[in-house]
């Protein structure tokens, strides 16, 4: 009966914090969405990718040079010329042999030249192996993407929050002007510039970063107009602080996650860009080597030796899907909402 | 007696699958709707009264699970039972709903009265003239002005009260047996509510139709419902008409939530909070899950769920307060004026 | 809404303008002229200048261009002596504005009925299948799939003519399907969200709760809730395949203005360069405008101002 009683007595709240218990542990905002992105097997494969690519392209200068992709003995071209890939296995398609559009058999170029060498990815026109132009182009392709997009990067944030941070007749004009800008299109600036600027990477790289800002620029002012109103960018406001510095310390750290899904877009979109510029002539200059020349280069050459087209393409597509499956896998992890309602 | 209870619902059972485990939002609810009569259910967020209403609807989110002994009898069928094909029939037709939020509620790219036609259109044999004919009635019954002048506008053009009425009206349209509203007026002003609530109750004359009526606000009640289940972390609690909830109350957790709220009866004019926060519904309480937030829990309330006592033929609550060897505790003082009025009630045979 | 395109047009037509100045300044200082022939002697460049008009004030140039211009003479191209560029643009235009319609239907029908699959199965193997190839058509630029298609079906199993315009339809395959390649992943990805979007909404949730099916729930409210923002996409569609189509009509020799632009260029034909730009430009404003009026029209929720 005592015990009874005992049950029954009046003890009232015994944990205070039982309800309110947090089972996660609280991770920082980039934790989170690092926690997140590695569960997205993609996007982890994707930046793996990319960092090895990036880490490639980088060494690949010490034992591959512009001059020896470049360079090829004038004596020695019909001996060379397009020799098709070789690993020196029996694997189809890459072991040497070739058969011409027409012909009933296959032939084996590296035996009737008389080439000891193995080619892995096959020789051009003028019987320069394709594998060591790849690399180069792939790095110049990458340094041109990269440099354009940092450009692009520093004006469109700085337009953006500017425009954005100004507000009144100020954003209204620096907002036409986009509209202007926009409404011609890229090729079209990008050729202009190209041709006023004169070929060459330094200027195929001015010419892309001065139409792609504008994209970052919208993005970032959309951004810069919501955070301005949030409260602690009016604190920051109202305790001093310089616009500068408000624009540093809070309105950019707090955009950085969609500006990294911006970026992602548009690497990929200055690689093709290169490329379109070397399709139509306002590309590098002959003989520097970049994804986009070497496609162009081998286009005339598709009938007959397609192994010449495909190489690079491929791997410009492989970079620029890469660069956008990380793009989504990274959206997703800065907003989870967006995937998994 | 039996013959007027339209729904039954039984020992319902809700879990859901998350990525984290099983959330056991409906722990075993049981109660009954009747014929032309308002049930409402209170309770704060997370307590299970959206999941139940959605369960009514067969609306629930697709990693719901209700458990095999739960029965919905709605007119003699089981609803828990029910395919997709049955549902449609159901949905719209015989069981309406009047969701929370007009603003986000109505398609955006269709013309209004197209969209209260097209549950007439769904479930009545007419045709698309008369459909629209009906729904201009409808908007006439839920007080929308110059309703013919309206009929056509898209939803961007009119106000969140207008909307309101405009979500009511779909959902009368087939006249239905049971309305579930799910906090009808909490997305409105205070002025607009009180006028929606009074043309729900109008509507429910005119169409003999059962109302649930969902909400965390116990002052809303008071003008609409006839019986009050106040629900707790996915069980209910409490339920007893309107006065017995209002003036009897027996269950902590009620006194908590009616002290709560502001009215014209607490003299005192102060309000209390409920002080923490509901159990997660992934690891529930063994005991009493109000224990944690309750200054009366007993030290069973901690270890063991208390049943339902019974405290009139139509009032049950379901505390260890109520058992014989409970000590008696003294409720704050606005309960006991509650009580004191209920007394007074009693004693003059109201 | 006349109001509303009147004040567009005038905004266009603003535009066009600054369009036209940048370009004939940025022409002036390009390097080089047309007539550096070596063989040409310093009398017959002074007379070629004087034909072009290129000793006048920059002034007078600029202004007799604009003139001119708003007549629609765009002036005379070095390349083609005596042809004028008008007459140049004109006689390609029709070539590429069919070509490019052709790709922006295909892309868009193609696109619409991808993402709306994909969307209603979310999740599901179809859906993954889907992704992948919707991807595939954004990092895969035209010019590649033009090169890809051009291989396949034209040299390996030589389905489709490789080159030309005009003789048959069958010409016009190839092309139209490298271009409609990246508007249909961009719609498809953008339906895909947009209906998942609009499935998970109230207003569906209402639905649903009418007792309307899950087909009726579609076709009545989530198509045209997810459709009517696609709209605003053609826009930014019509620019990407503007440049798509000057490399694929180089691949497939078609003659459209593409192909002309790209020529002029290592000729330095700047009237021709200058033509295509300003052509260019007023085809992209155009079809923005006409997008944003017929989202205006299909969309109650916009409001002209």
């Amino acid at each position: 009966m005592t015990k009874m009683n005992e049950a029954f007595a009046v003890v009232g709240i015994l944990n205070h914090h039982a309800g309110e218990n947090i089972n996660k542990p609280t991770l920082s905002f980039w934790q989170d969405a690092w926690r997140r992105l590695k569960k997205n097997k993609v996007a982890v494969v994707s930046m793996w990718l990319l960092i090895g690519m990036l880490l490639f392209a980088m060494v690949s200068s010490f034992f591959v040079s512009q001059n020896q992709a470049n360079a090829f003995n004038t004596n020695e071209v019909t001996r060379y010329k397009n020799l098709p890939p070789n690993v020196g296995l029996p694997i189809p398609g890459w072991n040497g042999q070739s058969k011409q559009p027409g012909a009933s058999d296959t032939t084996n170029p590296y035996e009737q030249n008389d080439v000891s060498q193995h080619y892995i990815f096959g020789t051009d026109t003028l019987g320069r192996s394709i594998a060591k132009r790849v690399v180069v182009g792939l790095r110049i392709s990458l340094l041109v993407a990269i440099a354009a997009t940092f450009i692009d990067l520093l004006i469109g944030v700085s337009y953006g929050v500017f425009s954005a941070w100004r507000g009144g007749w100020v954003d209204m004009v620096m907002q036409r002007i986009i509209e202007i800008i926009s409404s011609i299109p890229n090729l079209v600036v990008v050729t202009m510039l190209a041709l006023v600027l004169g070929s060459g990477v330094t200027s195929i790289i001015i010419a892309i970063a001065l139409t792609n800002w504008v994209n970052m620029a919208r993005l970032v002012r959309s951004m810069t107009l919501s955070l301005k109103e949030q409260d602690f960018v009016l604190a920051a406001q109202n305790l001093g602080e310089s616009p500068v510095k408000i624009a540093l310390k809070h309105l950019i750290p707090n955009m950085t996650g969609t500006i990294i899904v911006q970026i992602m877009m548009t690497v990929p979109s200055a690689i093709i860009f290169e490329a379109v510029l070397s399709a139509i002539g306002l590309g590098v200059k002959p003989p520097t080597a970049s994804l986009g020349s070497l496609i162009s280069d081998a286009q005339n050459m598709l009938q007959f030796y397609p192994y010449q087209i495909l190489i690079p393409s491929a791997i410009l597509v492989i970079v620029s899907l890469a660069f956008i499956l990380l793009g989504d896998g990274l959206r997703d992890a800065f907003d989870p909402r967006s995937s998994e309602e | 007696m039996m013959n007027d209870t339209i729904l039954q619902v039984k020992d319902l059972v809700v879990d859901f699958n998350t990525y984290a485990g099983k959330v056991q939002a409906i722990r075993n609810i049981s109660f009954d709707l009747k014929k032309g009569e308002t049930l409402a259910i209170v309770g704060e967020s997370g307590s299970g009264k959206s999941v139940t209403t959605k369960t009514l609807m067969g609306l629930n989110a697709e990693n719901a699970r209700i458990a095999e002994d739960s029965q919905l009898i709605f007119k003699g069928n089981d609803l828990s039972k029910l395919d997709a094909k049955g549902w449609q029939k159901i949905r719209g037709n015989e069981i309406a709903m009047v969701f929370q939020d007009p603003m986000t509620s109505l398609d955006p790219t269709m013309k209004i009265g197209q969209q209260i036609a097209e549950p007439i259109l769904k479930h009545q044999n007419v045709s698309k003239a008369e459909a629209m004919e009906q729904a201009l009635k409808l908007m006439v019954g839920v007080g929308i002005p110059e309703p013919k002048e309206h009929i056509n506008d898209y939803p961007h053009q009119w106000s969140g009260g207008m909307r309101q009425r405009a979500v009511i009206a779909i959902a009368l349209a087939a006249n239905p047996d049971i309305l579930i509203a799910d906090e009808p007026t909490t997305a409105l002003d205070v002025t607009i509510q009180a006028q929606i609530l009074r043309m729900m109750k109008d509507q429910q004359a005119k169409y003999h139709s059962s109302i649930i009526f969902i909400t965390h606000d116990l002052g809303v009640v008071a003008g609409i419902a006839d019986r009050v289940a106040v629900m707790y972390a996915g069980k209910i609690v409490e339920y007893g008409t309107v006065d017995e909830i209002y003036f009897n109350p027996q269950h902590p957790y009620t006194w908590g939530l009616l002290d709560s709220m502001p009215t014209t009866d607490t003299k005192q004019g102060s309000l209390e909070a409920i002080p923490g926060t509901p159990p997660d519904l992934l690891y529930p309480p063994k005991g009493d899950a109000f224990a944690n937030r309750n200054q009366f829990a007993l030290a069973i309330d901690h270890e063991q769920q208390p049943p339902f006592f019974k405290v009139s033929d139509s009032h049950y609550a379901a505390t260890w307060l109520l058992d014989e060897r409970a000590p008696k505790v003294t409720p704050p003082a606005p309960i006991l004026q509650r009580w004191q009025h209920w007394h007074d009630m009693q004693a003059q045979g109201v | 809404m006349t109001k509303y395109i009147l004040k567009r047009l005038i905004i266009l037509l603003f535009t066009l303008w600054i369009v036209i100045t940048l370009t004939f300044f940025l022409m002036q200082i390009m390097p080089g002229t047309p007539f550096n022939n070596p063989h040409l002697s310093a009398q017959a460049i002074a007379q070629m200048n004087e034909t072009y008009g290129l000793d006048k004030p920059l002034w007078q140039q600029y202004l007799t261009y604009l003139v001119n211009a708003l007549h629609g003479d765009l002036g005379t191209s070095f390349q083609y002596q005596n042809q004028s560029v008008s007459m140049l643009i004109g006689q390609r235009l029709p070539i590429s504005a069919q070509l490019g319609l052709q790709a922006l239907v295909v892309g868009l029908v193609v696109g619409l009925w991808l993402g709306s699959v994909s969307a209603r199965h979310q999740n599901s193997k179809l859906d993954g299948t889907l992704g992948v190839f919707s991807t595939l058509g954004i990092a895969m630029p035209s010019f590649i799939i033009a090169i890809a298609l051009l291989y396949l079906f034209g040299y390996e199993w030589q389905l489709f003519p490789v080159s030309g315009w005009g003789d048959s339809f069958s010409e016009t395959v190839l092309p139209t399907l490298a271009l409609a390649a990246a508007p249909a992943a961009v719609t498809a990805r953008f339906v895909r969200s947009e209906m998942i979007e609009s499935l998970h909404s109230d207003y569906i949730e209402l639905a649903r709760a009418k007792g309307l099916s899950d087909k009726e729930l579609v076709n009545h409210h989530a198509y045209r809730n997810s459709l009517i923002p696609v709209l605003t996409l053609i826009g930014p569609m019509a620019a990407n395949l503007l440049t798509g189509s000057v490399l694929v009509e180089n691949i497939f020799s078609i003659p459209g203005i593409g192909q002309q632009f790209v020529s002029s260029i290592p000729t330095k034909d700047f009237p021709v360069i200058m033509g295509t730009t300003i052509v260019y430009a007023a085809m992209l404003m155009f079809m923005i405008l006409v997008t944003d009026v017929l989202t205006a029209v299909v969309d109650p929720r916009v409001r002209l101002q």
